[in-house]
């Protein structure tokens, strides 16, 4: 284990284009076997056994054709000489190709040969299914070699240039509430650890690809390589796609891949989610919600302190600011910075901090606050160890995660208040905590009853989304045989968390930093900031998931009118949440009537389906933006946003086969009839409802 | 204005009752908030054909600033002004600012026509009681040219680890209406290549929100030896004199109280907004990590107007 290094990326990419160059120029095609249904055609070469045309039945998309192009497979080996060999199907080791059935091949490739012409016992056998339009890889590698195999990118697409109508390219994956968009030029990166899937997105048609297994196994990247930036015979200019399993198969073992799953889909990003959905429906364990949070709820969002040691607001004076809650209808505190060195210090600590009060205290303040019916909602972290703590240097250290090379992993920590810390200096530097290691889960768990003793209605886990930059721990004695992947670790530390919580309550809410979707098994609560670009697409996957959206403007009409849009949750969070509620009573007001508005009209607004723009069209003269919800009984709601800073827009809605319709806002919330042409003042919302 | 602060003061004090823990934070950072400061006595002010500037007697802030030539108001509001703030954390307790609006000056003197002195002694910290730090400060006005010069004795057990000075607790645009002002700095030093960072009318947060009570920004001098605060046809150029430079320092403005919308970013267009002052603060920093019973000089800071595009306020520095 301790002679595994990690490839630098840039020499991987030079070392690839180089091999990629000289086997092209050798490569012979042979015939042909496919698979094809309507909806999509595969096909491999026999003498390769790479994939060189895969067609979508529906379009005229090919998107991988030119089979000279075309690539079988890669390996990267670690050799016990730390150096890197890159193994490619070899031209004189040619392929078993059979078709097992209309909708099935078989491929296998044995006896791989690496860059330097040296044989290696590995095998690699590929299952090509091809179902209703969606062709799914499934690769077993049996590695009988004593070098340990990092990588396989498989499948492996060698030229993925051509978009229908040679239309623009987008890359479209999950991460952070938000569906992020890159164009396929510029090399985008997804990887597994925050997406299952990404799109490949082009004006009215995409390509879904997905990992096809939610359990986080190992790291899947999906990888977008521009190769030459000039057109020629041998190198001509391309795009490669490929997924890369960053799988570590042990020497003499064998290994069954994750399935990789390739459909193409018909219109936007919604169409190629649905393929996601779709597939989630079948794996995807809804979790248990309390009623409170299920209805229309608000969160506020308070710190207390901070490493700097500010004790701002000790736990007796924290019932004033419930008071405010309960004053106001809203219905939790998020209570940061509680714990032992306030936010960010001390982790993964859950104590409570001297400076500001006792235990008693604390825990006497949750009972009063949630017998108002303000829920307290404890704020903290489990990933990292604070580098600065003794807890650290006695007994922590044993739990981190290590590079290959034993070195420890850091995380910078986060900047306070001070001059000092706000130029970097004195932060809190923090160890990446192993989850894959049983025992640091035990440790976690300890500290989590701290939390569960404490009384409070829930916990939200603060960056629960990430471990840092750290991807594996290469630590051996950690109970399992390294390299351990840190989000394989999420959902059994997850599990035992929940299993903790549950002798006390199945109410305690669980809640984290933008969950990876996956997560969300575990963590239903989802906590993240949007910018006017946002997409709602975790909304669109769960239109009751509850998502909850800060709110720091002291006149925020705009984001909360998208709160409103999008079904999140209001978290105020006045002074960047280290205020008073009343501290900004123009959004609060303004906040207030929205949340009004949505109990009002709560069928519509709140319990109803959203579908984002789908199922309505709405033109206005200015800036606008709208949503869709579908209620139980079929009627359908649209609120339009309209964006405009000075401006009072005309707004005309159109609904297929529509019923009569009126209209409310969050200010005039008694609804009046409409034809669905409606005018809607700046910084405003407008909803339209059908009878 | 007094009544004013009165009638404010009558307004807040309630809820000031209720909220006194976040209020004591905040006006413990914010130098803005006027209820915890002292009434003024009395200006004493420096002024040539350039600008004027003016400072409060008893607590020696900065409680005007304006460039004559151009009648603009850049330290606009007196019950904004500030002096100067440091930070001296104790041994169990890193949190322990010292404020300039809540210490009493020993000295706001006019030497001369173009040089003021103020002192404070005896500073009141935050959690750690009186100090025996001596701050003193010397202003002098030539040919348009305001220097700060700053000397800190530090007869204390404790390290002081920064301090920011001098300190504009209302740096004004020309206007409300003002369409455009940012800070432009050259990266590396160099007076080519500037780059703009907007103030206003929108102002983007630059450091962590978990960290900041309010919108920050913070120059660094590898960005920048200096930095133009410009509008339309008119900046104010600060720099500072690094010959002796032997630590950091950074410019730093903060918005307060906060932005309309995190959307749109746009800086509250008004005096007050929900009864709070909206007001930029912007100060030189210095990181001097000044060690226990010593004597540190700063380095001079430069103000200086002028009139012109960000190219002309760059020529006025002089490496």
């Amino acid at each position: 284990m301790d002679t595994i290094l990690t490839f630098p990326p840039r020499k991987l990419l030079a070392g690839c284009a180089f091999a990629i160059a000289a086997m092209l120029a050798a490569s012979v095609p042979g015939n042909e076997i496919t698979l094809q249904d309507g909806k999509l055609l595969a096909a491999f070469d026999t003498n390769s056994g790479a994939l060189i045309r895969l067609e979508n039945g529906a379009t005229s998309w090919v998107a991988d054709q030119h089979p000279e192009l075309a690539v079988p497979f890669r390996l990267n080996m670690f050799s016990p000489a730390q150096k890197h060999d890159f193994v490619y199907r070899d031209k004189n080791h040619p392929v078993t190709a059979q078709k097992v059935s209309n909708h099935e091949i078989r491929l296998q490739w044995k006896d791989l040969v690496d860059e330097q012409g040296k044989s290696l016992p590995i095998a690699m056998t590929v299952d090509v299914t091809l179902t209703n339009g969606a062709l799914m890889f499934t690769a077993t590698l049996e590695n009988h070699s004593p070098t340990m195999i990092e990588s396989i990118d498989y499948p492996y697409m060698g030229d993925f240039d051509e978009a229908p109508e040679g239309t623009p390219m987008t890359v479209k994956h999950l991460w952070y509430g938000n569906l992020p968009s890159e164009d396929i030029s510029r090399k985008p990166g997804v990887q597994s650890k925050q997406s299952l899937f990404c799109l490949v997105q082009s004006t009215n048609t995409g390509l879904y690809v997905e990992m096809h297994d939610p359990t986080q196994p190992y790291l899947l990247n999906f990888i977008f390589d521009r190769r030459s930036l000039t057109k020629s015979t041998n190198g001509p200019m391309r795009t490669e796609f490929h997924t890369s399993h960053v799988a570590y198969v042990h020497p003499d073992s064998t290994m069954m891949l994750a399935p990789v799953v390739m459909r193409f889909y018909r219109g936007d990003w919604h169409a190629g989610v649905d393929l996601y959905k779709a597939w989630r429906a079948i794996w995807f364990k809804q979790p248990h919600l309390p009623a409170w949070i299920q209805d229309v709820n608000s969160w506020q969002q308070l710190q207390i302190n901070s490493p700097e040691q500010d004790f701002r607001v000790p736990y007796t004076n924290l019932i004033s600011y419930a008071q405010q809650c309960a004053d106001n209808g809203v219905s939790a505190i998020q209570l940061v910075g509680w714990n032992h060195w306030g936010q960010d210090g001390a982790d993964p600590a859950q104590d409570i901090e001297p400076g500001l009060g006792t235990w008693q205290q604390l825990h006497d303040f949750i009972a009063q606050s949630q017998a108002k019916n303000v829920k307290v909602i404890l704020f903290a972290k489990l990933n990292w160890a604070d580098l600065t703590m003794p807890w650290y240097t006695n007994e922590l250290y044993k739990y981190q995660c290590e590079a290959p090379d034993g070195k420890r992993y850091d995380q910078g920590g986060y900047q306070y208040f001070t001059p000092t810390q706000l130029a970097n200096i004195g932060v809190h530097r923090r160890a990446v905590m192993d989850f894959c290691d049983p025992a640091y889960r035990d440790v976690a768990t300890k500290e989590f009853e701290k939390i569960l003793a404490l009384g409070s209605a829930g916990w939200l886990w603060d960056e629960v989304c990430h471990h840092a930059t750290v991807l594996y721990n290469f630590a051996p004695s950690h109970g399992y045989n390294p390299p351990g992947y840190l989000y394989g670790g999420d959902l059994p530390l997850s599990e035992q968390l929940r299993a903790t919580a549950d002798k006390v309550s199945p109410d305690f809410l669980f809640s984290g930093e933008a969950p990876e979707d996956w997560l969300c098994q575990y963590f239903p609560g989802s906590y993240f900031r949007i910018n006017a670009g946002s997409v709602p697409v975790n909304r669109y996957i769960d239109p009751q998931e509850p998502l909850v959206v800060s709110v720091i403007g002291f006149d925020d009409r705009e984001i909360l009118n998208l709160i409103l849009m999008d079904r999140y949750i209001i978290e105020y969070e006045p002074y960047n949440f280290k205020g008073y509620l009343t501290d900004y009573p123009l959004t609060l007001a303004y906040g207030k009537k929205i949340d009004a508005l949505r109990r009002k009209y709560k069928a519509y607004l709140w319990d109803a389906e959203f579908r984002d723009t789908l199922g309505a069209s709405v033109t206005s003269d200015g800036s606008s933006r709208y949503s869709v919800f579908i209620t139980a009984s079929g009627k359908r709601a649209v609120i339009v946003v309209n964006m405009e800073s000075s401006k009072t827009i005309t707004a005309n809605v159109q609904l297929p086969n529509p019923r009569k319709l009126i209209v409310a806002t969050p200010e005039s919330p008694d609804a009046t009839s409409t034809d669905g042409a409606v005018k809607i003042p700046p910084r405003s919302a407008a909803v339209l409802m059908e009878q | 204005m007094a009544s004013q602060r009165k009638n404010l003061k009558r307004q807040l004090l309630p809820t000031l009752w209720i909220c006194f823990p976040a209020a004591l934070i905040l006006g413990v950072l914010s130098l803005g908030d006027m209820l915890l400061k002292p009434a003024f006595a009395g200006e004493v002010a420096l002024h040539d054909d350039s600008v004027s500037i003016s400072f409060d007697s008893r607590s020696g802030a900065l409680i005007r600033f304006e460039d004559k030539k151009k009648k603009w108001n850049i330290e606009r509001r007196p019950e904004l002004g500030n002096s100067f703030r440091l930070f001296a954390p104790l041994p169990d307790r890193r949190w322990n600012p010292v404020l300039g609006p809540k210490q009493t000056a020993t000295e706001v003197k006019k030497l001369s026509d173009h040089e003021i002195r103020l002192q404070w002694k005896n500073l009141v910290s935050e959690n750690g009681g009186e100090l025996p730090l001596t701050l003193t400060a010397e202003v002098t006005l030539t040919n348009g040219v305001l220097r700060f010069d700053a000397t800190l004795e530090n007869d204390s057990s404790l390290t002081v680890e920064t301090i920011d000075y001098p300190y504009f607790g209302d740096f004004s645009t020309p206007s409300r209406e003002c369409t455009n002002m940012a800070v432009w700095a050259a990266p590396h030093g160099s007076q080519d290549g500037l780059v703009p960072d907007e103030l206003y009318p929108h102002f983007h947060n630059e450091k962590g929100y978990w960290g900041v009570f309010w919108p920050t920004k913070i120059l660094e001098p590898d960005r920048s030896h200096f930095c133009l605060i410009q509008t339309s046809g008119e900046g104010v150029h600060v720099g500072v004199d690094t010959a002796s430079s032997d630590y950091r320092w950074q410019y730093v403005f903060e918005q307060h109280p906060a932005l309309m919308s995190t959307i749109t970013e746009m800086v509250p267009p008004t005096d007050s907004i929900s009864g709070v002052p909206v007001h930029l603060e912007f100060r030189v920093c210095h990181l001097i990590f000044q060690k226990p019973h010593s004597t540190m000089k700063l380095m001079p800071v430069t103000v200086q107007c002028y009139q012109g595009d960000q190219h002309t306020g760059s020529e006025l520095h002089k490496p």
